[in-house]
């Protein structure tokens, strides 16, 4: 399965994207197998990803949060509003 | 209770608090906070800030935080609104405007709203540095301005860690691996011990003989020799290490025996013998193929015994890291030199060489001076990034007037990944990529900054490039005897020196130029912001 991960603030800049795409193992990867896809295949997120949260259409997901294709997931890193 | 939420493009404009009436009568206090652009971030000036805001998940959360704050603090009513995209310097970019029926439980919404919006909305601000506004959207270099934000020391050295690539292995004969980092991982090349072998001095059985109340003695197992074979009935004397036939089942301790000539009179306690007691079976300490050793240890004496006994002569490692040391600054002068009073002794070259002397995997060149010379300063840097796959530079990158490192490293192609953490001291510290990916590391000038930045940050960087596999170590802790109450939003590193057996105490010091307290220590603990009292802390020595 692969996912889309939206990206925002020093994570789009970064890569220079707004978005990135994984390909997930297994019939119900989660949200914890995304943190680790992601970390190993864009390595530059690597050292960010550990303080940093996944949001599933619109709200903070947990780690054992199963994901599906339609999910809109967004890669919340350290925000600065205000 | 009343809520209302607004992303707005651009600044917000004025406020009319006075017109809002959530309370309907009841209320007795309304409170409104303005976030207003300054013109300094990050100790840069700049022209405004673009916030990025990601909808619908903003609105959904400033909801959802509006709801949980107020109803915790009892309050009539929360509007809220936030802007997204530009926001020049003196401009208004978030408002929050709360009704109560007091002035106290506003005044601690208001509080506790912001510090959790700061931690749970998805919103991330950008410097427009001054000069740029209007100007279409250009790249612009990361550097701590712009790019990620680092919170702790080892937050920022594996964001630079990721970007350089350790060095190439070579290969060296056995007696010149000592010290050097194993570039591929070891397989056994046959299983160890290679044969069964016997753990005691004493005699090679089989269990079923043990019944009978005497055992002749058929011979010998010899160190060095083909194991020869054990008769039915009869055992055979044997030495530790010795090579045992494959029929052993076990070795009787010579203590066990009576030993009357060329026969054995066995003890009770031999009689209930269990299998395999005192035999080393081939293989059990690794099969052939097997993995003896990781890729990344640095090598020591044990692991040279290691690679001897499984047959390896010549050892692949990591070539030695080379390191060159670029000092700045005008006062500073040789050690050998008679100083004027305005002028300082260099402790930060010999200081530094010393911490990377006698380290098998690093060549460091001898430490350059420079003073205060930018186009010198430019020239040995090229020549240094060059010729190592490190560069060292210290002074002259803090914010200052002569402070020109930071521009020298951008001018020669460097990529600023890290520029000033919040740690003291070494607050100024500079993390870059060179144009061929070689590490470069601005120190902070003061010799007690240089030194504990170099223990603390430049090391952990040559360890990556010397392909440890982990670079950040593991750090011993230490408990902190008569802590002080100094707290600080700072990473505070702190000259100690041992009391005891992992206890240490703090060493007065009259901070970051007081290099009398600095040799006073044995090293430095690591007390995180806002952290005071006995610890245990994490202990970086400077002798390791």
């Amino acid at each position: 399965m692969v996912v889309t991960v939206k990206l925002f603030g020093p994570f789009a800049t970064e890569l220079q994207r707004s978005e990135v795409q994984v390909q997930l193992a297994g019939p119900q990867p989660t949200v914890a197998d995304l943190r680790g896809r992601l970390a190993a295949a864009e390595p530059a997120l690597a050292p960010l990803l550990g303080v940093s949260r996944f949001a599933v259409n619109h709200e903070f997901a947990r780690e054992h949060r199963a994901l599906a294709a339609s999910d809109e997931i967004a890669l919340i890193g350290l925000v600065s509003g205000g | 209770m009343n809520i209302e939420v607004r992303i707005q493009d651009g600044p917000l404009a004025g406020g009319a608090p006075g017109a809002w009436t959530a309370g309907g009568g009841a209320a007795g206090a309304e409170l409104c906070f303005e976030g207003v652009v300054r013109a300094e971030e990050a100790g840069q000036r700049i022209a405004a800030l673009d916030y990025e805001v990601y909808e619908p998940m903003v609105t959904r959360e400033l909801h959802r935080l509006a709801r949980e704050v107020g109803e915790a603090h009892g309050v009539l009513g929360m509007r809220v609104a936030h802007s997204r995209g530009r926001v020049p310097v003196g401009q208004c970019a978030f408002r929050l405007h709360v009704t109560a029926m007091h002035r106290a439980e506003a005044l601690r919404a208001v509080e506790v709203f912001i510090d959790r919006l700061k931690q749970d909305v998805p919103i991330w601000k950008k410097p427009v540095p001054a000069g740029a506004v209007g100007v279409p959207a250009q790249p612009v270099l990361p550097d701590s301005a712009t790019g990620p934000r680092f919170s702790a020391p080892d937050e920022a050295l594996r964001a630079l860690c990721a970007r350089l690539r350790p060095v190439e292995s070579e290969s060296v004969s056995l007696g010149q691996a000592v010290g050097r980092i194993l570039a591929s991982p070891v397989r056994a090349d046959r299983d160890s011990p290679p044969c069964d072998v016997s753990a005691m001095d004493g005699y090679a059985v089989r269990l079923v003989d043990l019944e009978q109340p005497a055992l002749t003695v058929a011979g010998e197992a010899a160190m060095g020799q083909a194991p020869r074979p054990l008769p039915a009935g009869q055992t055979l004397r044997v030495f530790t290490g010795a090579p045992l036939p494959p029929e052993t089942e076990a070795v009787i301790p010579r203590e066990q025996v009576a030993e009357e000539g060329e026969r054995i009179a066995l003890h009770a306690l031999a009689r209930s013998t269990a299998a395999g007691l005192y035999v080393r079976r081939r293989g059990e300490n690794l099969r052939a193929g097997e993995l003896a050793l990781t890729a990344g240890v640095a090598i020591t004496p044990a692991i040279v015994a290691t690679l001897a006994s499984f047959g390896v002569t010549q050892v692949r490692v990591v070539r030695k890291v080379r390191v060159a040391i670029i000092n700045t600054g005008s006062e500073v002068v040789a050690p050998e030199d008679h100083p004027q009073p305005w002028q300082i002794r260099d402790s930060n070259g010999p200081g530094l060489a010393a911490l990377l002397s006698g380290r098998g995997w690093i060549d460091a060149h001898p430490p350059a001076r420079v003073g205060d010379d930018v186009e010198r300063t430019r020239g040995l840097l090229a020549e240094a990034l060059a010729n190592s796959d490190a560069v060292l530079v210290t002074g002259a990158v803090s914010a200052g007037q002569y402070d020109f490192v930071p521009d020298v490293i951008k001018a020669l192609g460097g990529e600023t990944i890290f520029h000033r953490l919040p740690v003291r001291p070494g607050r100024p510290l500079l993390g870059a990529v060179g144009p061929q990916g070689q590490a470069i590391l601005g120190l902070p000038g003061n010799p007690v900054s240089t030194l504990v930045a170099a223990r603390r940050f430049a090391w952990v960087v040559l360890r990556h490039l010397a392909g440890m596999a982990e670079p950040l170590g593991s750090v011993p802790v230490v408990e902190l005897g008569r802590p002080d109450d100094q707290v600080l939003p700072l990473w505070c590193f702190r000259p100690v020196r041992f009391v005891g057996a992992g206890r240490v105490e703090l060493v007065p010091t009259r901070g970051s130029g007081d290099v009398v307290a600095l040799g006073r220590g044995d090293g430095f603990i690591e007390v995180p912001p806002h952290l005071t009292g006995a610890g245990p802390w994490p202990f970086y020595a400077w002798e390791s």
